[in-house]
């Protein structure tokens, strides 16, 4: 049993490298014939030739193509990608302040859409109240039609503007540095409110259509309406009766929203200047940061990888069944 | 009496030709003008054709034909349903897509003494002067090439411009507490700006209508761009099998790993932006859930017993596409490409709202949403109403989509 999830996990793993191998060529290949040079940025008309053939030998821009691809694929395999030209520093030392932050807001967010999608769904399904039923789904349907960005906007006008008690912009206060532990922690707080909003609205209203379908699927079955009829509890026969059965749809979708959230949520991130990886990558690519985009493409691949991952994991944990479809 | 949908086609008409009586009655004689012209100096008349000229007159013609075509087809099934949200917004969206330059009443880009239009609140109003221009000869040609002038909305005119206010007997005007003579001959007409003005006194109503046609076509063109490699890859791969479905499929995985929305900025910030890159990058990069779709759908088809009696039959490649399978896929295609259609649209006002849009002064939802944001202390107006133009859009898709899957799937619906 234990070999199989091995074998399939490594299977896994190594179709979604290759996928990524591929991913990072094909950017490769894409920023090397594109218009323009990185390197122009750091060149002025006064240098000498000798002096701007050397800078353009320091990032390696002077060799054949090939050649570049090749000394790239030789770093790349030591997860080397080499120094980012705005930064000048190793790409993953740049990256990695803003992944701390882009996975803690993407763990809060995906807990949000989660707890209240199940909260909606549930309510629905179980109040059996008319009324509201019309209300959570239209709601559903405006909030798949809202864009993020019109969502942010909004709550900054209300919040930010009118009501003026939820800072707008960034992640921390000016006074900072001069606040208490706990004064930190809710400076940050206060400020992650507003875009955690403006990002699950949609997500938790995906969660609730999802579960909300598998729920009402899985309790019209004929084993629930048995245990309804022995007189089981009603919270016991949630719990342990109608969650485990419709989980599965509801992991695969968590699975990409964890994705998506760990590539970065662009709009999110530079509506309330976040320092996330979705802006991280929009700069990079605008200022032709070669190094920069490729590495931040390379552990958004691996972000999502793992995400698909952890679902279809918890997938087997709670349907033993699944193992052996995957292995047909 | 129920309200049906061919009524409010009439109505719409109807309440656009009291509001603009002026402008569709100079755009009729115009067009006589323009045909008049044509006649007497054939060469000047045909350099003198743009495509707001055209817009014009294709307007105008649809004024006409619009209404006969409603009555004419009135017992058809569309238009005797009784009205709904779906179909009030189909329809006006139609109206303002179709009717641009009647309903708007300014180009887009029109602007002139911000002193006096700048952020203006919805619903205030202005008066507009215009100074007659003397010594027009009276020839056909000159005559058309005036009234082209007057009639079709352009950027700039040299001999109009806003005041606050005018004295009742028309001889003087008030601005900014100062009271200054008319010059002789002009005319005065009270404008209203029912949306606003933006920051550089354009007005927003004029921007959104010309605005819709913008994000509207996008939408249009790249979700049939997308329908069409989806469908034609989904055909080969699925009726092909083999190596190309190997690779192909890849491929496509390759790009629903990732979010798509990257390669779209990464493939516009190198290679820059204009409407119909754009239009190409979102349609190509969105096929591939269609292509996914049809594909097994076509391999399940293949195993079904009409198409491999159809086969038996001896009917050749060309039609056991078209009508063995070609058919058995319409509903897929159908939803899919609605839903296509919203997202298109959202992903060009995102695009647009990160700077990233058509790349030219065309003002799409999106672009102006993108700039109305840093005004959004001073002026709600700028953001708010582009901003309920895009919901009611998109989630008018959405619901026709939900409608549409319903219909064609009747088990769906019974939750």
């Amino acid at each position: 049993m234990n070999k199989t999830i091995l074998k399939l996990l490594l299977k896994r793993i190594a179709s979604s490298l290759l996928l990524i191998f591929l991913i990072i060529t094909i950017l490769f290949f894409l920023l090397r014939i594109s218009p323009g040079s990185p390197v122009q940025k750091f060149i002025s008309e006064d240098f000498s030739i000798e002096l701007s053939q050397k800078i353009k030998s320091n990032f390696q821009l002077d060799k054949t193509l090939f050649e570049q691809y090749g000394s790239f694929i030789a770093q790349a395999v030591k997860l080397d990608f080499g120094t980012s030209y705005n930064y000048n520093l190793p790409v993953f030392s740049v990256i990695k302040d803003y992944l701390i932050f882009t996975v803690i807001f993407s763990f809060i967010s995906l807990i949000v859409q989660i707890k209240a999608g199940s909260l909606f769904a549930f309510i629905s399904v179980y109040k059996k109240n008319k009324y509201l039923n019309g209300v959570l789904d239209s709601v559903a349907i405006f909030s798949f039609a809202l864009p993020s960005f019109l969502l942010g906007l909004l709550l900054i006008y209300i919040f930010s503007i009118i009501l003026g008690i939820l800072p707008s912009n960034g992640l921390t206060s000016i006074n900072h540095d001069d606040l208490s532990v706990l004064g930190k922690f809710w400076d940050y707080v206060i400020h992650l409110i507003l875009p955690v909003l403006s990002l699950s609205l949609t997500g938790t209203f995906i969660f609730y259509k999802y579960i909300k379908e598998s729920v009402s699927e899985v309790s019209r079955k004929n084993f629930i309406l048995n245990l309804q009829a022995i007189g089981e509890k009603k919270s016991k026969i949630i719990l342990y009766h109608v969650l485990p059965n419709s989980i599965n749809p509801i992991l695969t979708i968590a699975g990409l929203e964890l994705g998506a959230l760990l590539s970065g949520s662009l709009i999110t991130e530079v509506l309330f200047g976040l320092p996330g990886m979705g802006r991280l990558t929009i700069t990079a690519i605008l200022t032709r940061d070669y190094p920069l985009v490729i590495g931040c493409t390379f552990i958004s691949g691996l972000l999502i990888i793992f995400a698909n991952l952890l679902a279809d994991f918890l997938k087997t944990v709670f349907d033993k069944r699944i193992i052996n479809t995957l292995n047909n | 009496m129920k309200i049906k949908n061919s009524h409010i086609i009439f109505f719409l008409l109807g309440l656009l030709f009291l509001l603009k009586f002026n402008t569709i009655i100079s755009s009729y004689y115009l067009l006589y003008l323009f045909i008049g012209s044509l006649f007497s100096e054939f060469n000047n008349t045909i350099s003198n054709i743009d495509l707001m000229l055209l817009d014009v007159f294709l307007s105008a013609i649809l004024f006409i034909v619009a209404p006969l075509l409603t009555y004419r087809y009135r017992k058809y099934k569309l238009l005797v349903k009784e009205l709904n949200f779906i179909s009030v917004i189909a329809i006006i969206l139609l109206t303002i897509f179709l009717f641009a330059p009647v309903i708007a009443n300014f180009h887009p880009d029109f602007h002139k003494n911000i002193n006096v239009t700048k952020l203006l609140k919805p619903f205030s109003s202005k008066v507009l002067i215009e100074q007659r221009i003397q010594g027009a000869s009276e020839s056909v040609f000159d005559k058309f090439i005036s009234l082209r002038n007057s009639t079709i909305n352009q950027p700039f005119y040299s001999n109009k411009f806003f005041v606050d206010n005018v004295s009742s007997d028309n001889k003087s005007f008030q601005q900014k507490d100062t009271e200054e003579l008319l010059p002789p001959g002009s005319n005065s007409k009270r404008i209203y700006f029912v949306f606003g003005t933006d920051e550089l006194g354009r007005d927003v109503f004029s921007r959104i209508v010309y605005g819709a046609r913008v994000s509207l076509s996008i939408g249009i063109v790249a979700s049939l761009i997308s329908m069409l490699l989806g469908v034609f890859f989904g055909f080969y791969s699925g009726y092909k099998g083999g190596a190309p479905d190997f690779i192909l499929n890849k491929f496509s995985d390759l790009f629903l790993a990732f979010p798509i929305i990257f390669l779209i900025i990464f493939i516009i910030s190198l290679w820059g932006s204009s409407f119909f890159i754009l239009v190409l990058i979102l349609g190509i990069t969105s096929w591939m859930p269609l292509y996914k779709l049809v594909r097994t759908d076509v391999f399940s088809i293949r195993n079904k017993d009409y198409y491999k009696s159809a086969v038996l039959l001896g009917l050749n490649k060309k039609q056991l596409l078209l009508k063995e399978i070609l058919p058995a896929i319409i509903p897929i295609v159908v939803v899919n490409i609605v839903y296509q259609f919203a997202n298109v649209v959202l992903a060009e006002s995102a695009l647009s709202y990160l700077g990233l849009g058509t790349g030219s002064n065309l003002p799409s939802w999106g672009k102006m949403i993108n700039e109305g944001q840093s005004y959004l202390y001073k002026g709600w107006w700028l953001i708010f109403f582009p901003g309920m133009f895009l919901l009611l859009t998109l989630s008018f898709i959405n619901i026709l989509g939900k409608r549409i899957s319903e219909s064609l799937n009747p088990l769906s619906k019974n939750d």
